[in-house]
This record gives structure tokens, C-alpha cells and sequence, in this order.
């Protein structure tokens, strides 16, 4: 606990201390004045007393030779008077008083007071206190008179009291008391000066002591009087120095941080991943500028201090696992939908503990956010083509083994029978060998190695070799193939084999997505220099959500009405490059459930 | 009197041979250009087993064995399933899912399907 202190209290602690022991010593010095007054007084007054003593015994025997009893009555009444006794008087040897100062006491018997005695060869003295409470000093001694004892001599001084020796030494008093006062003074105010860079020292340390932040305490130099004050001055100005050395260095280390901290901020907003700090209770402290957008947000800022849960609409996502307090401290990553549904997009998100220094869990968490819907997309379509590849692959080669299996068992069939098989194995093994040839142009196309074959081409013939191979597909299915040709067509430089295919995909697709019954237009029309192709079909369409992924290889469509069709999925990826290597393009537009026009140009320089 | 059996296979050559074999073998043999012909098939007349294919445009195999199953008349009659899908669990998963009696994958062995078809219509087999 701290007293209040003020840098006033110190001098006036030291000066009370100094004036309270100097004023003691004072009184003390005053009472042994008054107490070795007293002795010497007192012993002065003794000497004088034996003298008188003696004195006046002599006295006595003069006078009582000359003038007898009378005289000495009156001597003794003139001494009591002359030497201010209290009283005097002569004893005989009978012990009675022959004569005495106050005369009517001669005749009584003389006194004999007990209490302290001295004596000095035949005078005596004893102190004792009278009926008057006086401290009173008898002295005796005997009277001779022609060489016989006359008496004994009674001679009472009362001691002067205290009172009196006081009033005796009061007039020393002023010299032994003013003295040392003015002295005192004069010790007092060279202690203040002593005293007070002292005590503006001491003011300041207590303050120091008293503060919460002491590096913030301001100290301040002193009047510079003695080399306490100095010592004091050099001390503050080193801790001034050292203070702005310790602000400057916190300066420093706070732009170092801020510096660090937006190089990590930079950093963190260039990654295309989403990125987020939550702190303890699962609020975002820092949100990078790929998790807005991917949020849908502009700015980072409109993430902070919302949940993440809420943010990622985790809840509406079935089974949560970032929900759950048991996996707060382990990695945790979870695939879901964009704002809750698949259908928007694919996130994958992953939660990691974030760790603090010391490898210690510090509450928080780092989140990691990425779209995936491509990957997904190209995963699910890689599925797809597995699936297609499969089938494609499965059925030629399952009348290959069946017919083959059955040419070998010849008792069933006939040699015409026997030839129309072989004729099958050989169309099945053609269509494999097709598909192949496809997979192996769209492994060429993914390396941007498939090459055309250029030669002139007669584009009549060219058409009417498509029809043919289509038409069967048609019929099966009742629909009517509408061929508008132009009565002249021109030659061309074109690859002959893959613009077959191409056509004949896309009339097969044509036929394959249109139902039993509808109608297929192929026209050809020359405008200026381009040679246009279309493929119309009344049949199921294109969704819009879907019209821009159908020349994406492997990509096949959702609607169940697709699904049931075989198909690699590869068709039109490879019609729409084998159309642009021609220099040309490929349009299409599509209506659900009205039908689909594909639209080819080829430039015919 | 001979046992009929429906085909439906969408893959013509296909449903020639197996026509030829089943034929062959003194079956009496119905073909079905795909789902939709052979539930037709179905209603009309009474066949003593189907052989499907799984994968055909229309009303696919699955579709059709689903119907089927709804239906009291046709929920007992045996079905051997033509599979072009490739893994053996993955018939396995057909199998179950529709109680059929036995899975053939693509390609087969036609003399395979006329000895398989012949245990399904063995005396002692339970149907469905």
C-alpha cells in the first residue's frame, strides 16, 4: 500500500524530527542548568553557613563575656535578622535555650530534628523539614568562653526551594535558551535546502512506485544543489534516453508488424482459394477476397464477425460435421453445395485448428474454401464416359462372340445364312473399330493433334453418302428426313471422312433424341462464301442450363430420355473440332421438348 | 408343348441370334425391339420367361422388371437379364434389386444363354 506523499512531507518530517529532538535536548539542557545551579548554590550557601557558624560562636563568647545573657539574646537576634536565618539560639549544657531569637522560646527545651547529617570536627549539621514544611539546615557547634563550654550554638537556614532557584537562573535563562533556538533555526533551514532536491526526488519515486505503467511516469530533473540532485539529473536523463530508445524500437516493431500483416493480408488475397480466420466462438476475423466472392460478396469486410455455418448455409447440408465439439480440434473437410444446393455449385471446404506459437490449440480455426464444381463436372462426365465407353464397347463385341460362336456351330445355317453372318461380324467390328478411331481422335484433340485429311471433294456425293447411312436410323423410328440441297453444289477441300461423321453424328443424334413419328430437315444452302449445313429435329431438346456443356467432351445430358440412349458423350466434341480445324463453326439452339437446330459453316476458299 | 420365352433386346443382330439358338433349342421364341414392345408383349400373352437386355432405349430393362414386379400376374415370371455393365458387383447389385434369376454380361456365349435359360425353366427352380 502506498501513501499519498507529496514532495513537501519529507521536510517537514525531517524538520519536525530535528526540532522535536533539538528542543528536548534543549529542556534537558535547561533542567542539568538548573539542577547544577541548585548544587552550587546550595553548597555555596553551606560554606557560608560554617563560616557564619563560626563567626558567630566567637562572637557569642565575646559578647557574653562582656554584657552576659542579655547581650547574647541580642547578638543572636542581630545575626538571625543580619543573616536571614529562620532562627537562631543557644542551648546550655542542660539542654535548654539560654537565649534565642525568637525570645519566647528561651527557657524551652532546645530541639532535636532527625534527617540528614554532616559533620566538620565539632560542627555538626543535619536537613530536616519543620513544622512549616520547610527544608530547613540546622548547624550546631559548642561555645567556649574562658575555657568552659558555654552551649551549644543553634544556627536554622532554611534551603531556598526550587521556585527560588529558578527565579535564580532565570535570568541565565534567555542567554542558554535564545542561543541554541537561533542555532536551531539556522539548522532547520540548512536542512531544508539539504532536504528539499530530496524530497522532489523522493516525490517522483513514490509516484513511479504508485504507477500501474511506471514507463509512463515522467521524471523530471532537480534544482542541481548537491550531488544527490546530481546523481538524481544524470539518472533521469539516461531513463529519457533509454525510454526513447524503447519507443522507437516499439515504433519499429509495430511498422514491422503492420508491414507483416499486410504481406500476409496480400498474400492471402491473391490465393484463388477462399480463406478464413475464425476465432473461439466460431466468428470470422479475416476473410480473404476469393471467400466473398465465392460467397457472392464484394467486399471481404461484409464476412467479419458472421459464422461460417451460417455463411456456408451448413445447416440446410443434412449431417454437419463442423458442428460437432469433438472435431473442433482435428482437420475436418467436407464437400457441399453453394448456398445449400448441389445443383449451384460444388465447394469443398476444409477446417483446420489453428495452431499458435507453441504448438498449442489456440481456439480457432483456418477455413479453406474452393470451388470444385469443374473438377466434379469432369469427374461425373469421366463416370459417364466409363459407363458409355463400356456399353459401346460391350455390344459390338457381343455379336461378334455371338455370331462368331454360332458360324462355328454350321449345323444351324445354311452358306447363304452362314455369309450374312460373317457380313455381320464384319459391320460389328467396323463399328468398333469406329468408336476406337474416336477415342483415339479425341486423345489426339486433347493433345491438339488431330489432323485433316484434305482432298477434293464432290459435296453432292458427299450429302447423299450421309443420307444413306442415316436413313435406316430413320425409318426405324417412322421419321421423316426432309433433304433440301441446292441444285449445284461446288467442290471442296475438306477432310471427306470426318465430315461424314460429323454429319452423320449429328443426324444420328437427330434421330436418336427425336421421338417415333417426328421430323429431321438437313439443309445445305451456299451464301456468298460460306457453305451452311443445318440439322433440325421436333425432338426433345436442349435445356438452357445445358446447351453450354454439349460440346464438352464426355458430357452427356441429365434428362432421363438421354440417359437411355447409348452414346460416348464424344460425338459432338469431336463435330465441333473437326468444324473449326475446317476454318468453320458450329451454332446450335434448342428449345425443351420443341426440338434442336444445329447450324454448321464452312468457308469455301 | 414347347416353353415360350419373350426377348427383348434392342440390338437386332443380337435378337436374331439369340432367336436363332433359343429356336433351336425347341423354345418357342418371341423378339421385342425394346421395353415399351415387350410390355406389350407382356399383357397380351403368357410367356414362361423373359430374357432382357438392361440398357434399352425407351422403357429400359430395369423399368420394365420394376413394372413387372407391381404387376400380380407378371410378378412371378422368371427373368434372365442381359448386362453390358461390367463389374461382377455390379450385377451382383442387379441381381438383388430385382429379384431376377440370373444375370448374363455382355458379350455372352449364346450357347451360355440356352443352357442358362434351360436351368431357369428346370422343374424345382422357384420362379421370380
Amino acid at each position: 500500500m502506498l501513501r499519498k506523499t507529496t514532495h513537501l512531507e519529507l521536510p517537514r518530517r525531517v524538520t519536525a524530527y530535528y526540532l522535536v529532538f533539538g528542543l528536548a535536548a534543549l529542556v534537558w539542557l535547561c533542567a542539568g542548568i538548573v539542577w547544577v545551579a541548585q548544587s552550587l548554590l546550595g553548597s555555596r550557601a553551606e560554606s557560608a553557613c560554617l563560616v557564619d557558624l563560626g563567626q558567630a560562636a566567637r562572637q557569642l563568647a565575646a559578647e557574653h563575656r562582656t554584657g552576659g545573657p542579655p547581650a547574647v539574646q541580642s547578638c543572636l537576634e542581630h545575626w538571625a535578622a543580619k543573616r536571614n536565618l529562620a532562627w537562631c539560639a543557644l542551648a546550655d549544657a542542660r539542654g535548654h535555650y539560654l537565649a534565642h531569637s525568637d525570645p519566647q522560646r528561651v527557657g524551652q527545651p532546645a530541639e532535636h530534628p532527625t534527617g540528614a547529617t554532616a559533620e566538620w570536627g565539632e560542627a555538626s549539621r543535619v536537613r530536616f523539614l519543620d513544622e512549616h514544611s520547610r527544608l530547613v539546615r540546622l548547624y550546631r557547634t559548642a561555645v567556649y568562653s574562658e575555657g568552659r563550654m558555654l552551649g551549644t550554638l543553634l544556627m536554622a537556614v532554611v534551603e531556598p526551594s526550587v521556585w527560588d532557584v529558578l527565579r535564580t537562573t532565570a535570568e541565565y535563562v534567555p542567554a542558554a535558551v535564545i542561543g541554541p533556538l537561533l542555532l536551531m533555526s539556522l539548522g532547520v533551514m540548512a536542512l531544508q535546502r539539504t532536504v528539499r532536491p530530496v524530497a522532489h526526488i523522493e516525490g517522483q519515486l513514490s509516484r513511479l512506485a504508485a504507477a500501474s505503467r511506471p514507463e509512463e511516469v515522467a521524471l523530471v530533473p532537480v534544482p542541481a544543489t548537491n550531488a544527490t540532485a546530481e546523481g538524481w539529473n544524470r539518472l533521469v536523463e539516461q531513463r529519457a534516453a533509454l525510454l526513447s530508445h524503447a519507443a522507437l524500437d516499439r515504433r519499429l516493431s509495430e511498422a514491422l508488424e503492420g508491414f507483416r500483416q499486410r504481406r500476409a493480408d496480400q498474400i492471402l488475397n491473391s490465393l484463388p482459394e477462399g480463406v478464413a480466420l475464425t476465432d473461439r466462438e466460431g466468428h470470422v476475423t479475416f476473410a480473404n477476397q476469393a471467400l466473398a466472392a465465392l460467397l457472392g460478396q464484394n467486399d471481404p469486410a461484409a464476412l467479419l464477425g458472421r459464422s461460417m455455418q451460417e455463411l456456408l448455409a451448413l445447416d440446410s447440408q443434412g449431417e454437419n460435421p463442423f458442428a460437432n465439439p469433438e472435431a473442433a480440434a482435428r482437420s475436418v473437410v467436407m464437400e457441399l453445395g453453394r448456398s445449400g444446393d448441389m445443383a449451384q455449385g460444388v465447394l469443398r471446404v476444409a477446417r483446420h485448428p489453428l495452431r499458435a506459437a507453441e504448438g498449442q490449440s489456440a481456439g480457432g480455426h483456418v477455413w479453406s474454401v474452393r470451388d470444385i464444381t469443374q473438377q466434379k463436372l469432369a469427374e461425373q462426365m469421366r463416370n459417364q464416359f466409363v459407363n458409355s465407353a463400356t456399353h459401346e464397347l460391350r455390344t459390338p463385341l457381343a455379336n461378334i462372340k455371338a455370331y462368331a460362336e454360332t458360324l462355328a456351330l454350321s449345323d444351324m445355317l445354311d452358306i447363304e445364312k452362314q455369309k450374312e453372318f460373317c457380313n455381320t461380324i464384319n459391320a460389328e467390328a467396323t463399328r468398333l473399330a469406329r468408336f476406337i478411331d474416336d477415342l483415339l481422335s479425341i486423345s489426339s484433340m486433347e493433345v491438339g493433334a488431330l489432323a485433316l485429311a484434305r482432298q477434293e471433294t464432290d459435296l453432292e456425293r458427299l450429302f447423299r453418302e450421309v443420307l444413306d447411312k442415316v436413313r435406316p436410323q430413320m425409318a426405324q423410328k417412322r421419321i421423316t428426313l426432309h433433304a433440301a440441297l441446292p441444285e449445284k453444289l461446288p467442290k471442296l477441300k475438306l477432310d471427306k471422312d470426318k465430315i461424314i461423321a460429323t454429319l452423320v453424328n449429328l443426324l444420328g443424334n437427330a434421330a436418336k433424341y427425336t421421338p417415333e413419328g417426328g421430323q429431321v430437315q438437313f439443309k445445305v444452302q451456299v451464301k456468298d462464301d460460306v457453305l451452311q449445313i443445318e440439322v433440325e429435329d421436333t425432338g426433345i431438346g436442349i435445356s438452357a442450363a445445358e446447351l453450354p456443356r454439349i460440346f464438352d467432351k464426355f458430357f452427356r445430358s441429365a434428362d432421363p430420355r438421354v440417359q437411355q440412349q447409348t452414346g460416348s458423350g464424344l460425338g459432338l466434341s469431336l463435330a465441333q473440332e473437326v468444324v473449326r480445324l475446317h476454318g468453320g463453326r458450329i451454332q446450335v439452339h434448342s428449345e425443351l421438348n420443341k426440338g434442336t437446330r444445329f447450324i454448321v459453316t464452312l468457308p469455301m476458299a | 408343348m414347347a416353353k415360350r420365352i419373350l426377348v427383348a433386346e434392342d440390338n437386332p443382330a443380337l435378337a436374331a441370334v439369340v432367336r436363332l439358338h433359343l429356336e433351336h433349342a425347341g423354345f418357342e421364341v418371341t423378339l421385342a425391339r425394346d421395353g415399351r414392345e415387350a410390355w406389350n408383349c407382356l399383357q397380351r400373352q403368357d410367356f414362361d420367361l423373359l430374357v432382357t437386355d438392361q440398357q434399352m432405349p425407351g422403357l429400359s430393362g430395369s423399368e420394365l422388371l420394376r413394372r413387372m414386379r407391381q404387376t400380380q400376374r407378371l410378378a412371378g415370371l422368371p427373368v434372365l437379364m442381359l448386362t453390358a455393365k461390367g463389374l461382377e458387383f455390379e450385377r451382383e447389385q442387379v441381381r438383388t434389386a430385382f429379384g431376377v434369376l440370373d444375370v448374363l454380361p455382355k458379350p455372352f456365349s449364346p450357347r451360355q444363354l440356352v443352357d442358362q435359360v434351360e436351368s431357369c425353366l428346370a422343374p424345382g427352380v422357384p420362379s421370380g
